[in-house]
């Protein structure tokens, strides 16, 4: 019984941070691109 | 929000483990009780307010409604798969099957469940931006409205074997169960939010990264 109290604690904690993970990964992704396009955007300035 | 948010989370696991007394009929396995009832709500609640966001999308035309309503249902298809599972672990500990097909509250959610699972197949079938944000908007307004109708259809059911956690009795859970349920369902709601905002907040800096790309 404990076990089975603990496995759905364990699926609910874990949904949350793969959904965190994944928008983080987003975030990070977004993120590179702009500072790619803002290097993109000095180069050819100069 | 989310140092709010998981503050309350943290504090709602402590009263679950540390406080909340184990229940004389089921024994510890109601404790799950705490997570799926308030994910259940959530989600439900969050199927409903996308209905009211696409509706405010199909009259004002504001893309952003639209935005918002797909993140909310995004958002509570997770809480509904989580709902499932933690239910189907719950099922198995109490009445030693994962799943009892003849039980209304459990199909119905199900069905409610398939059928916003269609919604992001449905939506990004459609390539034109502006006729996949009307489409995907009827969609969740019907859809929405199906929720509450099929809520009261399951309470009308007769042949219970889901227990009712807030009957019309205004239930009888004691106060330290009552205290420890009300905080986990505050806590979800507000990880609900917190997570909506971040992801809001994601398609926001991804739409404004496509502007000036174009530019």
């Amino acid at each position: 019984m404990n076990g089975l109290v603990a496995a759905a604690y364990v699926v609910f904690v874990a949904l949350i941070v793969a959904y965190v993970a994944i928008m983080a990964g987003r975030l990070a992704r977004i993120e590179r691109a702009l500072r790619e396009h803002d290097d993109r955007g000095r180069g050819s300035e100069r | 929000m989310s140092l709010v948010s998981a503050a309350l989370l943290a504090a709602g696991l402590a009263l679950v483990f540390f406080y909340a007394p184990v229940d004389a009929d089921q024994g510890v396995i109601q404790k799950i009780f705490y997570i799926h009832v308030p994910m259940a709500i959530v989600a439900l609640c969050g199927f409903m307010a996308a209905a009211v966001m696409a509706a405010r999308y199909l009259r004002t035309g504001d893309r952003r409604w639209d935005v918002r309503s797909y993140v909310t249902i995004h958002l509570s298809i997770v809480l509904a798969v989580g709902v499932l599972v933690t239910g189907s672990i719950w099922a198995h500990g109490s009445w030693g099957h994962w799943w009892v097909w003849n039980e209304p509250a459990l199909v119905s959610f199900l069905i409610v469940f398939l059928l916003y699972c269609t919604y992001q197949p449905l939506r990004f079938a459609i390539s034109d931006p502006e006729r996949q944000a009307r489409y995907a908007a009827v969609f969740a307004v019907i859809a929405g409205t199906f929720v509450p109708v099929n809520f009261v259809v399951v309470r009308l059911a007769q042949a219970y074997t889901h227990p009712r956690v807030l009957g019309t009795t205004g239930g009888n859970m004691p106060a330290p169960m009552r205290l420890t349920f009300l905080v986990c369902l505050c806590a979800i709601a507000l990880l609900f939010v917190t997570l909506w905002r971040l992801e809001i907040g994601a398609k926001g800096a991804a739409a404004g990264l496509r502007l000036r790309m174009r530019e």
